[in-house]
């Protein structure tokens, strides 16, 4: 909140009453009869009136709703790069019915950056504890009088900050922004790394949903959900870099896309946790590069599939 | 639940003065009529609201917008303070006017049997007049501009997710 704001109010209320108190005294010494006064009166009241609601329809209608986006996940289950490649596409060719266009330095810039390392067939570095970006962007779903206008900012923090939302973690003692952030979320977006469900241990893989559970409950805490009911914040479930079990892990389904049902029977307690608890729930498969080569580094050209349709879905639940 | 929890907070909370003393006249004068709603508690209700929503406003992450909400019931705020003081003003005015009045019109019929409180009407009607339409009319003002800034309030809290 910037300082002089407090300074511009002071100054308004006084110009309002000093302008107040001249209409009055002038009134009173031109000698304006009681009809006439209250005419006068009458005509500025309804001025005022009609002038603030139409102030207050502008102020709407100008301003579009926050839409706070969390995208969790654990380290390495590819958010960052998820999130530029998403960005990316939607700058460039959006998607139907949707206008969607990053805003401020930050986000244009760090987008820019990241696109083009993974264009050189760089990976992009871990984002580390502490670390956060923004990405931020204005997105108009429809058209015309129906068009909904929404600010949206998805926070990217490191994934260790998962562990603030499991009570047997370190981390659950010392909590960061990244929990505010998280529960006052207003669309939840569970990243899982395919590579991790297709040939982890089945041990982190209960971990990694107890976590997802876990904040998912606290979530529905905070947002003040009763006993037995649903969490209205739509919740997605992303199955990330699906190129890798695609073409490595299960190479029957290498001319094929990965089928959802062929990854949900892996994380059943999170998908029906989030289909029991959860009135909006759907699942994605989305690869961010497509085909990794077998150097392990980003194809040449990127063939990302799936990238757009968790935030369109978004955008279209909000 | 969590609009719920705003609403009572930031909007039921101060209007409960405005309703208590509706409540009060209400009984009172014994039936429904416009007179139960004073301007100048209304005026005082809402100016707090006005500053519980700036209060909340603050605390957007969004400055700009909340630049634009904390105007805009600044604003609100000031014009009721304006009004709360002007009706309060007017009150005054009106009462001091017809005791007056009615204690000269006591002295000069002294002996004789009369209904104060008839006479203190016919008073305030006749030498008040121009007060009282006064009255009347930020009434009207006060009641209108109160329904837009609550709905506006309210579009706030769910539109740009104001927090508690």
């Amino acid at each position: 909140m910037p300082r002089d704001i407090y300074m511009r109010i002071t100054l308004l209320a006084a110009a309002t009453m000093i302008a107040g108190f001249v209409a009055v005294i002038v009134a009173d010494l031109v000698g304006l009869g009681d009809y006439a006064l209250y005419r006068w009166t009458t005509a500025i009241m309804v001025a005022v009136v009609g002038g603030y609601g139409a102030l207050l329809v502008l102020v709407v209608r100008r301003n579009p709703a926050p839409l706070a986006i969390s995208l969790l996940g654990f380290p390495g289950s590819g958010k960052t790069v998820f999130l530029t490649v998403l960005f990316d596409t939607m700058m460039a060719s959006g998607a139907p019915g949707i206008a969607f266009w990053p805003y401020g330095a930050d986000t244009i810039e760090r987008v820019g950056a990241d696109m083009s390392a993974l264009m050189q067939r760089t990976w992009l570095p871990p984002t580390t504890p502490g670390q956060v970006y923004y990405y931020r962007a204005n997105a108009r779903v429809g058209a015309g009088l129906l068009a909904r206008r929404y600010k949206i900012e998805i926070g990217d923090y490191a994934g260790e900050h998962i562990h603030e939302f499991d009570t047997e973690h370190e981390r659950w003692l010392h909590k960061t922004d990244y929990y505010k952030y998280v529960v006052q979320t207003d669309v939840v977006l569970l990243s899982i790394d395919c590579g991790t469900i297709l040939h982890g241990e089945r041990a982190d893989i209960r971990d990694m949903e107890n976590s997802f559970i876990a904040a998912l409950h606290l979530l529905m805490e905070h947002k003040g959900v009763p006993v037995g009911g649903k969490l209205r914040a739509p919740v997605a479930l992303v199955f990330m870099k699906a190129d890798l079990a695609r073409s490595h892990e299960l190479p029957a389904l290498r001319e094929r896309q990965l089928d959802v049902d062929e990854l949900c029977p892996r994380v059943s307690k999170l998908v029906r946790f989030c289909e029991g608890r959860c009135s909006t729930f759907k699942v994605f498969v989305a690869s961010s590069v497509g085909y990794v080569d077998k150097d392990g580094l980003p194809p040449p050209a990127l063939k990302p599939w799936g990238v757009v349709e968790p935030i369109v879905w978004a955008l279209r639940q909000a | 639940m969590e609009v719920l929890a705003w609403t009572t907070k930031r909007v039921l909370a101060p209007l409960a003065l405005f309703f208590v003393g509706a409540l009060a006249r209400y009984l009172y004068l014994g039936g429904s009529s416009w007179e139960v709603f004073d301007p100048a508690e209304l005026s005082f209700a809402m100016s707090m609201l006005s500053l519980l929503v700036i209060l909340s406003a603050t605390r957007m992450r969004d400055t700009h917008l909340a630049n634009w909400l904390v105007y805009m019931f600044a604003f609100a705020m000031i014009l009721f303070v304006a009004l709360f003081a002007w009706t309060t003003w007017l009150e005054v005015e009106i009462e001091t006017a017809v005791t007056g009045a009615l204690g000269t019109l006591t002295e000069s019929v002294q002996g004789a049997e009369i209904d104060e409180g008839i006479v203190a009407r016919v008073i305030e009607e006749g030498v008040c007049a121009r007060e009282r339409a006064a009255v009347e009319q930020i009434r009207s003002f006060a009641v209108g501009l109160s329904l837009l800034t609550v709905v506006f309030a309210l579009v706030c809290k769910v539109r740009f997710k104001l927090e508690d």
